[in-house]
């Protein structure tokens, strides 16, 4: 019973945003200003920023590049005298161009495979929400099975049985973290369907895929960028965590957990080769959470 | 109840179904046949190994001896390891992880536990800021990095724990807290919002208004409504630590199931990897059963029809 009540509870307030959305896109501002008083979050979003810059142009401040060896110059420690900024690894390569390097592999990883997952999760939840009946009961059925199998263990079987490739991974990951992303977009079109602005939109004439496409989904960028920003970072560690068991990219190639993983060898002697391409990792990770959280709170002020 | 627990029952037979097409499509889509080695072989000896693996019988006959194989849990020979059947390499590595991540997930637990409730109880106050803000970070900081961070800290730098193997209790320490921080950090979480809405609900309000204690409150209304969510996290929770057990186990050298995972993957040895997956899903599949029906038979909420 109790449940009941605070479920209509959030159905109010929900539509109370959704009028609000209604008029004047004032539901983006507001979040916007609820997010920006939020300090951790503007934080994180910076140094996010400052990572991405980083990760893009710092490759091309350094004199050394992220392949070449340099036998004259292993296990050097970080110094600014050298231009090893990061130190170097057993084999004299400069830790600073690879740890940039690897994280444009992750970061792109990251978000090139959330839009994969974006794509399949918005269409196949709204479809579900939109259409309803035994047709949503099917589909959402068919993601619980999905949710209960063991998914870092097939993508390992995809990769060990069809060869390790950057565009498989992509495809891989990309194809097993749309569950939830799935589940919350119908939820949130169960919600839209029944607002008057999709009856107009009906009576109109648009035929189903017309207001699915231009009058559910576009309804949903709300809660799909709490997500979005949610995902990047788990596809993030689940790129690092195949890359770190040696599945992930290949050398030459680098990322951030395969550079931990070459690390994790060296640790005793050069501690350092861990320590950074970790903090990196971590850091973005945490941002990415962060801001995640930070979004979350500042779209749906439930717990406030 | 036995009219739930026999529909939940029912419930599993596609999920499993779906776990051994999908895994079986898969060996037979991929490319090469494992006969195919370094040097040619005559056609009579392929065929004559063919006809002994069966490789030779129609698609939907392989399919048909695979799921019976499977079904009586047989999975094979290793290729990697001769003259071992993959049922031996289970049954020596599977105990070693269950152990790894059983300590995990109970460290998880009795840390977050109270972790989420004082949490709660104390929200928007410092106590609360901190066990969000370590969780958040417990999140971010993988056991890849958590791992090896430690054994430079613990055996490394000091001698206080050992870096790695099997032996009493002090090589479970570094490998448990490795693999059961971010579950803890996500029970911390989930406990934390689940008992923040318990507290607002009206059956506490009725509760207080009887004038019962604090602490019956507590004890009797919002923990246990409370703790539903942390009980259905369960399933997933337990396939995410077999999952993270596979890296825990590679970074301490711990000789378990995970580990023989990673070395087959390594070394194509498919039949290995294929077993290994397919009892982990049968693992999840049973244990988000017992989950399940366990969630049914605590929250009154749910009917059993």
């Amino acid at each position: 019973m109790s449940r009941a009540v605070t479920k209509q509870a959030g159905g109010w307030r929900k539509q109370q945003a959704l009028d609000r959305a209604a008029a004047g896109n004032s539901l983006g501002r507001d979040a916007w200003r609820r997010l920006s008083a939020n300090r951790a979050a503007m934080t994180s979003l910076g140094v996010l920023v400052s990572i991405t810059l980083a990760v893009i142009i710092g490759p091309w401040l350094t004199s050394y590049d992220y392949f070449s060896q340099d036998y004259d110059a292993i296990w050097q420690a970080p110094s600014l005298a050298t231009g090893h900024w990061f130190g170097t690894d057993q084999v004299g390569r400069d830790l600073f161009a690879r740890t940039l390097t690897g994280g444009r592999i992750s970061l792109m990883v990251g978000i090139v495979t959330t839009l994969v997952s974006l794509v399949i999760g918005v269409t196949y939840g709204a479809v579900a929400g939109f259409i309803g009946g035994k047709t949503d009961s099917l589909m959402m059925r068919a993601v619980d099975i999905l949710y209960s199998l063991p998914f870092m263990f097939f993508v390992i079987l995809l990769v060990v049985f069809f060869g390790r490739n950057l565009f498989l991974l992509f495809a891989a990951i990309g194809a097993v973290s749309w569950l939830d992303m799935a589940r919350i977009v119908r939820g949130q079109t169960l919600a839209i369907k029944s607002q008057p602005y999709i009856e107009a939109a009906r009576m109109a004439g648009a035929g189903t895929a017309r207001i699915i496409a231009r009058h559910v989904v576009p309804n949903l960028a709300g809660i799909v960028v709490v997500y979005v920003t949610l995902t990047i970072p788990q596809v993030i560690l689940f790129e690092s965590f195949l890359s770190y068991l040696g599945l992930g990219v290949q050398p030459p190639a680098t990322s951030w957990g395969a550079l931990i993983n070459d690390g994790t060898g060296e640790m005793s002697v050069a501690p350092w080769l861990v320590l950074i391409p970790s903090i990196f990792l971590a850091v973005t990770l945490f941002c990415f959470n962060f801001i995640g959280d930070g979004l979350r709170d500042a779209l749906d002020p439930k717990d406030r | 109840m036995l009219a739930y627990t026999l529909k939940r029952l029912a419930g599993v037979v596609p999920t499993l179904f779906i776990l051994l097409t999908a895994t079986f499509l898969l060996v037979h889509l991929a490319p090469g046949s494992p006969l195919d080695g370094d040097r040619p072989m005559p056609a009579e000896i392929r065929a004559n190994l063919e006809a002994k693996y069966h490789l030779d019988e129609p698609l939907i006959q392989q399919y048909g001896r695979y799921l019976a194989n499977t079904a009586q849990l047989d999975f094979g020979a290793s290729y990697q390891y001769k003259d071992t059947s993959v049922n031996d390499l289970i049954a020596t590595g599977f105990p070693v992880s269950l152990a790894v991540g059983g300590f995990s997930l109970l460290f998880a637990l009795v840390l977050g536990i109270p972790l989420g409730i004082l949490a709660a109880v104390r929200q928007n106050m410092p106590a609360d800021y901190g066990a969000m803000g370590a969780s958040l970070a417990g999140i971010s900081v993988p056991n890849f990095v958590l791992g090896p961070l430690m054994i430079l800290a613990f055996a490394v730098y000091n001698d206080w724990l050992p870096a790695g193997g099997l032996g009493g209790w002090q090589h479970y320490v570094m490998p448990v807290i490795a693999l059961g921080t971010m579950y803890l950090a996500y029970v911390t979480r989930l406990m934390r919002a689940a008992t923040i809405e318990v507290l607002r609900a009206p059956f506490i309000r009725t509760a207080r208004a009887k004038g019962l204690s604090e602490t019956r409150v507590f004890v009797v209304h919002v923990l246990p409504a409370a703790l539903l969510p942390v009980i259905s996290f369960l399933g997933p929770g337990a396939a995410a630590i077999l999952t993270g057990s596979v890296v825990v186990e590679q970074i301490f050298g711990i000789p378990g199931l995970g580990r023989f995972f990673v070395t087959a993957a390594l070394n194509r040895d498919y039949t290995l990897v294929l077993g290994i997956t397919l009892f982990y899903g049968i693992i999840i599949i049973a244990f988000n059963l017992v989950v399940d029906v366990l969630y049914g038979w605590l929250d009154p909420r749910v009917t059993y029809r």
